[in-house]
């Protein structure tokens, strides 16, 4: 090798793919996920846009589904009502609200987590031959569920609105109190996408989780104090945020507030977290489809 | 020569071919992403195997680099490795320069989305921001030239369609690099000269190119230097000109291992060949010596000295001795016989030589089987023969630099004749 090529491979690289472990140095790790995200934005607004567009340009009835839901379950709460199902009459609004507010947050939910999960798998062709940042998929992903919060929200007002229900004034925070819960589902989601590309397993434990969640979460009723199925329901993150987001909506009690703020420190954590642990996981992700 | 763009350092991959074991190791990989180790051996796990190793190699400005290898040497691996879309098992990647473009087949597109937002798609992951990209949109789709179909999904688009609309995009793009992975090969040859004069233009306004293809007049036309990746391994790495005779010559080496393993004769023939009376197996063929006599090596058009010597323990007179040349199962090239009237031989008890001269030899490149025998004239049985059922002789003829041989290797012809024209 000659001197002027010395001094070539003396200037300091832009970028390296060496074998070391990718998270260490911590701090490199992050400037370049800090990189990424910067880099990705435009193509993130682009991914934002064109699914929003996808789904109405292959769905025939559009926003209907935003409403038929709900309209659904305030039907089924009706007859319940009148049957004088026990819990359900025992709220401090009527049980149509305190169930479609219930339905419309676990919707979210349900839609933030998943989007989240699947989205290793659903982008991987992308991403096999392209170097893509990760962050532009989950922050579209992110982007795509704030939206459905906004298609949603005419509902619950509506809801409101309907019933005769004074809102509070803290109700121009409510958005972030769903703010919390998609990040609180997309963390989750997070956490599980890797192990949802390299796997089927989680699609068989999906079949079951829903109606599990259903079960712990107060989405129709909260159980009365004292009962195993309360101490399940508070032991349950999700509780505390749907509670919180009731009562920024329309007032009422809310019981631990400070298990509330934690859950809020937790959820910004986790979402960071997963999000570099899938940044770290791509490679291997994209190799084991390769095989 | 230009400023270095990239270079690689013992840059090796291992790979599982067995899927339990892959995932086991695939999830001990992500563990390891979390422990802090110094770098160290990384040695290969049951079941594994190197699908690259030790490749070192550098990129300047303004150079063309080639990359061949049949499929599985590791091609797609090492491009993987270099976008660093896969870790590397060991070494490094180091690049210096943010700007680089991958274009294969693919190109990333996504079917559903129409042309107009793939479009927007790739732009946009290239950096160009929304309002460049509305400024250059409209030059693109008129050069694509199929604006008629640009809002509709690329799902319903034909090949050539694809390839337009993805041509067009890259042209607008200045990257430092380019990495093609086999994306010339589609397409018609019209679109494929088009993108050639595109890539050369480009290439004489000093960008550089990393060509993955297995056409390789494309690899001649454009590259400069190439490497030849086998089984994981740079083979050879130097002037295009001499990689792609290097990699001809692999690959006829490699087509006739693989026919040596199957048998060699049906069954009639080796009754022909062995068509033996009593005295068969009274003669035995010790060696047959190949030497080139004017070249150093035994090449193609070169002149050849073959001596076959046997031992025999019969004294016979007008015999003939043969030798069969052979290319696998199947290619039967020539027989060359001693003279059976006018110069009969005899064979003497004891260790007896025939020999004969070839002026230019007429095969190509690449490893021979050779059937050496002894036929008695007068009742027409062999007397001896070996290749047929124990091991043939081997005869390997070796390229070298000549333009003609060069055109008889990509034309893949059987024959190499070196003729003299007036």
């Amino acid at each position: 090798m000659n001197s002027s090529e010395n001094d070539k491979t003396n200037i300091c690289p832009s970028i390296v793919y060496s074998s070391g472990s990718q998270l260490f140095p911590l701090k490199v790790f992050l400037k370049t996920a800090r990189k990424d995200v910067i880099q990705g934005l435009p193509f993130t607004k682009q991914l934002l846009i064109q699914n929003v567009v996808k789904r109405y340009r292959y769905s025939s009835l559009g926003l209907f589904w935003a409403f038929i839901p709900s309209a659904l379950i305030a039907i089924l709460l009706t007859l319940g009502q009148r049957t004088g199902i026990a819990g359900l009459t025992s709220q401090n609004v009527p049980p149509q609200v305190y169930g479609i507010f219930g339905i419309v947050m676990m919707q979210i939910f349900l839609e933030s987590f998943n989007s989240q999960r699947i989205f290793l798998t659903y982008y991987l062709h992308l991403s096999v031959r392209q170097k893509i940042p990760l962050e532009a998929f989950i922050l579209a992903g992110f982007g795509e569920n704030i939206f459905n919060l906004f298609m949603r929200l005419p509902v619950l007002i509506a809801v409101l609105i309907f019933f005769d229900i004074t809102p509070q004034l803290t109700i121009i925070l409510m958005p972030f109190g769903f703010l919390l819960l998609i990040l609180f589902a997309s963390s989750l989601g997070l956490l599980l996408a890797p192990w949802n590309a390299l796997s089927n397993d989680l699609d068989s434990i999906m079949q079951v989780l829903p109606w599990f969640l259903f079960g712990i979460t107060p989405v129709f009723f909260m159980p009365r104090d004292g009962t195993l199925l309360h101490r399940l329901f508070v032991y349950n993150p999700l509780t505390h945020i749907f509670e919180a987001i009731r009562w920024l909506t329309y007032g009422g009690e809310i019981d631990h507030p400070l298990i509330f703020c934690l859950i809020t420190l937790m959820t910004i954590f986790l979402f960071v977290v997963g999000w570099l642990y899938c940044k770290l996981c791509l490679p291997y992700v994209v190799e084991r489809t390769l095989n | 020569m230009g400023d270095l763009l990239l270079e690689t350092q013992n840059l090796s991959k291992r790979f599982c071919r067995e899927p339990k074991l892959a995932f086991r190791y695939t999830l001990a990989d992500i563990f390891e992403e979390f422990r802090y180790l110094p770098e160290r051996t990384k040695k290969l796990r049951k079941g594994e195997f190197w699908c690259l190793k030790n490749i070192n190699f550098k990129l300047n400005r303004g150079e063309a680099l080639g990359l061949i290898g049949h499929n599985g040497a590791g091609k797609s691996t090492l491009i993987n490795l270099l976008m660093g879309i896969i870790r590397p098992t060991a070494g490094e990647v180091r690049w210096y320069t943010n700007n680089i473009v991958t274009i294969d087949q693919q190109s990333g597109l996504n079917p559903l989305q129409t042309g107009r937002e793939n479009i927007y798609n790739k732009l946009s992951l290239h950096g160009l921001s929304t309002r460049k990209i509305v400024k250059e949109i409209d030059g693109i789709i008129e050069y694509s030239g199929i604006s008629d179909f640009i809002d509709t999904p690329l799902g319903t688009y034909s090949m050539g369609m694809r390839l337009r609309l993805v041509f067009s995009i890259y042209t607008r793009l200045r990257p430092d690099v380019f990495i093609i992975d086999e994306a010339l090969g589609v397409g018609d040859m019209k679109f494929q000269e088009k993108f050639a004069s595109f890539l050369r233009n480009y290439l004489d306004s000093g960008g550089s190119i990393i060509l993955v293809s297995h056409q390789l007049y494309q690899i001649q036309s454009l590259c400069d230097r190439c490497l030849i990746l086998d089984q994981g391994q740079i083979i050879s790495q130097g002037s295009t000109e001499k990689a792609t005779s290097d990699y001809y010559e692999l690959m006829q080496i490699k087509a006739q291992t693989e026919s040596m393993l199957e048998p060699l004769f049906s069954q009639e023939t080796k009754q022909l060949l062995t068509q033996t009376t009593e005295e068969y197996g009274l003669v035995k063929i010790l060696d047959l010596k190949i030497i080139p006599l004017d070249t150093e090596q035994i090449q193609s058009g070169g002149k050849v000295l073959f001596e076959l010597i046997c031992d025999s323990s019969i004294r016979k007179s007008s015999i003939a001795p043969f030798i069969l040349i052979t290319l696998g199962k199947s290619n039967r090239l020539a027989v060359m016989q001693g003279c059976e009237e006018d110069c009969p031989y005899s064979l003497e008890i004891g260790i007896n030589k025939f020999s004969c001269v070839v002026e230019q030899l007429p095969l190509m490149p690449g490893k021979y089987q050779i059937i050496t025998g002894i036929k008695d004239t007068t009742s027409k049985a062999t007397l001896t023969v070996k290749g047929v059922e124990d091991l043939p002789f081997i005869m390997d003829v070796k390229s070298y630099q000549n333009l003609v041989l060069q055109l008889s290797q990509i034309l893949k012809t059987t024959l190499y004749i070196s003729a003299k024209w007036n």
